[in-house]
């Protein structure tokens, strides 16, 4: 009787990697995004995922909003434009001199307070907002690349990405402490002379954002790793969807200023 | 496989770090002081006409005001407004009845007082002629001494009689001329030749006479062809007028005319000075600033009315060729003398260390609003030289400014002649008004902008 051939054992297989903190994760969305996104979409729903990044970016909003407004040279640019936005109302007619310059030191004063307001009492908004916004995009992205996410995964992947959100604020921060200019930030704004944000061209460029090509990047890998589609497409969606919406808003503003300033 | 990852999350931590350290120093190292936008110019030579504005109303040179001496009714007004009468010309006739029958009265009183005297003269005839007879016989003692005294009496009481009715006759007589005066100014006639400019009574009105009373104004007779505008003049501009002085005057009913006028008269008084003293003419709320009225004689004839309005330019003072700033450019800031040594306490925060300290705008006695700076400084100054506002103008130096006490002479719409401090082609801030009035100190940085409605407000 001949011996019966052994089958050969499977080779042992690697043990599942361990999963990471949160604040690994937090972290690791910098570096290797999609590494974290597939621990996410295994792991069940956490919704630390998408509350810490919302707090952070609060937190680091109030905070990038105390340094700023306190700073003379932003103080004097806000009551300047408070003054530019003054004389191009008598210019235009709308009011009379005489109210203007009643007007004016309110003006001046209010400006500084009114953006101070709007950035404590948005920065939050916008924090708790996005991931959920971001989150139903990616979630019609995956239906899109017949994929099925459960919401609360794009949520997360969403939140997740705001990370880069929290960067894009300290060193928004830091380059308008630096430049000494309210309106610096990562992108082609930085290579215009004073930047005026009445101008459309000036307002193009500040969207050419390097932090913004960022998240809107990890946003499409979360999609992809979710999805199970390739990253190219899974970009397509994100991006263009990025570009149909900010396209309609700035075409709204150009249309607002034509029908209403001119 | 782990290798590569872990190489690529350093790489990338790495490189946002360096970003952030790197940000973070710059931020920390390099002060952004504000940036004012200001718009230059440079110091020019301009011919400055310096020009006091006032405003007034235009009169008649010569202007009579009708009123009559005597009351009664009007029953002759011959006249009409805007006439043009002559001299010596009818204007009005008052009732003369009461006046002819006062003169009658009078008339009859004088005679009266003639006969009165003409009978005193006969009686001390009579008592000098008993006198004289009885004076011989008192000489021959014929006569008692008793009767002779009685013939002497009774001719002095004669005499003085005669005395009496004298008297009598001269107050008869004036009351006389006086009755006939009287009677005389019921006809009023004009006494120049001019325009019934006003005339306030008519026919049959009963009018009072300026003896015992302010009287009536009947009417105002202007001289139409020789006007002048009379304009008020604040205090601090009244000075720099002299008669002689041109000027340019705008009558509101002759648009887009100027009109030549020289400066007759200056009030050596201000209009509201022949008040009683203590006495306020009106609340504290309505008080007005003081004026003096001056007269500009009009040189060129127009259809002018009194009353019309009119703006007067005076020209004050001229000057040719002066180095001049605009206007925007000069504003007052508190600066330390010259001559005040710089303290040696340590530690403060000095806005410039120049021979010339600017401080921000304090109280003229300084040093009170609790900055380290400036309170050192001036505390330390010796003579307790106090920082006092004078006049500056900020010089462009590349991109900063520096803040120039000036001495300043004439002005005019545009233009502040330089007497001391500037040269000629120096590069000045000139706009905007409020960078210039608040925000500009010694040493701010300054970025050049464009004009906008609200720096272009002087």
């Amino acid at each position: 009787m001949d011996p019966v051939p052994s089958t050969p054992e499977p080779p042992p297989q690697a043990p599942p990697a361990p999963a990471t903190s949160l604040a690994g994760r937090l972290l690791n969305v910098f570096a290797a995004p999609g590494d974290v996104f597939s621990q996410v979409r295994n792991a069940g729903v956490a919704h630390a995922n998408w509350l810490w990044p919302a707090i952070l970016l609060t937190l680091a909003g109030w905070i990038s909003a105390a340094l700023v407004f306190s700073q003379p040279a932003i103080r004097q640019q806000m009551t300047e434009l408070a003054d530019k936005s003054i004389d191009q109302q008598v210019e235009k007619g709308r009011i009379p001199s005489s109210q203007a310059e009643k007007g004016r030191p309110i003006a001046e004063k209010m400006a500084v307070t009114m953006a101070l307001v709007a950035a404590v009492a948005g920065t939050p908004i916008v924090a708790f907002v996005t991931p959920f916004w971001w989150g139903l995009i990616l979630w019609l992205g995956g239906k899109v690349l017949h994929g099925n996410i459960p919401f609360l995964k794009t949520v997360e992947v969403a939140g997740l990405a705001n990370m880069v959100l929290v960067l894009d604020t300290v060193v928004r921060t830091l380059l308008i402490l630096v430049t000494g200019n309210v309106f610096a930030s990562p992108s082609l704004a930085l290579a215009v002379k004073d930047f005026d944000p009445q101008n459309s061209l000036h307002g193009l460029c500040a969207l050419v954002n390097v932090m913004v090509f960022w998240v809107l990047s990890v946003r499409s890998i979360g999609l992809a790793s979710l999805g199970g589609a390739s990253v190219g497409k899974a970009a397509s969606w994100v991006f263009g969807v990025w570009i149909a919406y900010t396209g309609t808003l700035f075409g709204l503003g150009l249309a607002w200023r034509a029908i209403f300033m001119h | 496989m782990a290798k590569p990852k872990k190489r690529r999350k350093i790489v990338i931590f790495s490189v946002i770090g360096l970003v952030l350290v790197a940000l973070t120093l710059l931020a920390v190292f390099k002060k952004r002081a504000p940036l004012i936008t200001v718009q230059t110019e440079k110091v020019s030579r301009h011919s400055l006409t310096n020009i006091v504005v006032a405003n007034g109303k235009i009169q008649p040179v010569f202007q009579v005001t009708i009123s009559p001496e005597v009351s009664g009714e009007i029953i002759d007004l011959p006249v009409k407004e805007g006439q043009q009468v002559t001299n010596g010309e009818l204007l009005v006739k008052i009732n003369p009845d009461i006046y002819i029958a006062a003169t009658n009265q009078a008339m009859a009183a004088y005679e009266s007082s003639l006969a009165a005297r003409a009978s005193a003269d006969a009686n001390l005839e009579k008592a000098q002629a008993d006198y004289d007879r009885n004076k011989e016989l008192f000489a021959r003692k014929l006569l008692s001494e008793s009767d002779f005294i009685a013939f002497k009496s009774a001719r002095d009481m004669a005499k003085a009689q005669l005395d009496s009715a004298d008297d009598q006759v001269n107050v008869s007589r004036a009351n006389l001329d006086t009755a006939r005066e009287q009677l005389e100014r019921t006809t009023i006639v004009s006494p120049l030749d001019g325009t019934i400019s006003r005339l306030n009574s008519q026919l049959g009105e009963r009018v009072l006479g300026t003896i015992q009373n302010a009287g009536t104004e009947i009417m105002v007779i202007s001289d139409l062809h020789h006007m002048e505008a009379r304009v008020d003049v604040g205090e601090m501009d009244v000075v720099g007028i002299k008669p002689g002085q041109t000027a340019r005057l705008e009558v509101d009913a002759f648009k887009d005319r100027k009109f030549a006028g020289v400066v007759t008269n200056v009030a050596s008084s201000s209009k509201d000075s022949n008040l009683p003293q203590g006495y306020s003419s009106g609340n504290s709320q309505s008080q007005e600033a003081t004026k003096f009225q001056v007269r500009i004689r009009l040189i060129d004839k127009e259809d002018f009315r009194p009353g019309m309005s009119v703006s007067a330019d005076i020209e004050t003072d001229y000057r040719t060729n002066a180095l001049t700033v605009p206007l925007a450019s000069v504003t007052s800031r508190s600066v330390t003398p010259k001559n005040v040594d710089p303290p040696a306490t340590k530690g403060t925060n000095h806005v410039a260390v120049t021979n010339l300290a600017v401080a921000k705008n304090t109280n003229v006695s300084g040093g009170t609003n609790g900055s380290t700076g400036t309170n050192g400084m001036l505390s330390a100054a010796k003579g307790k030289e106090a920082a006092k506002p004078t006049d500056v103008v900020f010089i462009v130096k590349g991109d900063h400014v520096e803040a120039v006490p000036v001495k300043i002479g004439i002005c005019d719409d545009n233009y502040w002649e330089i007497t001391d401090g500037l040269t000629n082609g120096e590069e000045i801030v000139s706009g905007g008004y409020r960078a210039i009035s608040r925000d500009l100190q010694d040493g701010s940085k300054i970025k050049k902008g464009v004009a906008t409605a609200e720096t272009t407000k002087p």
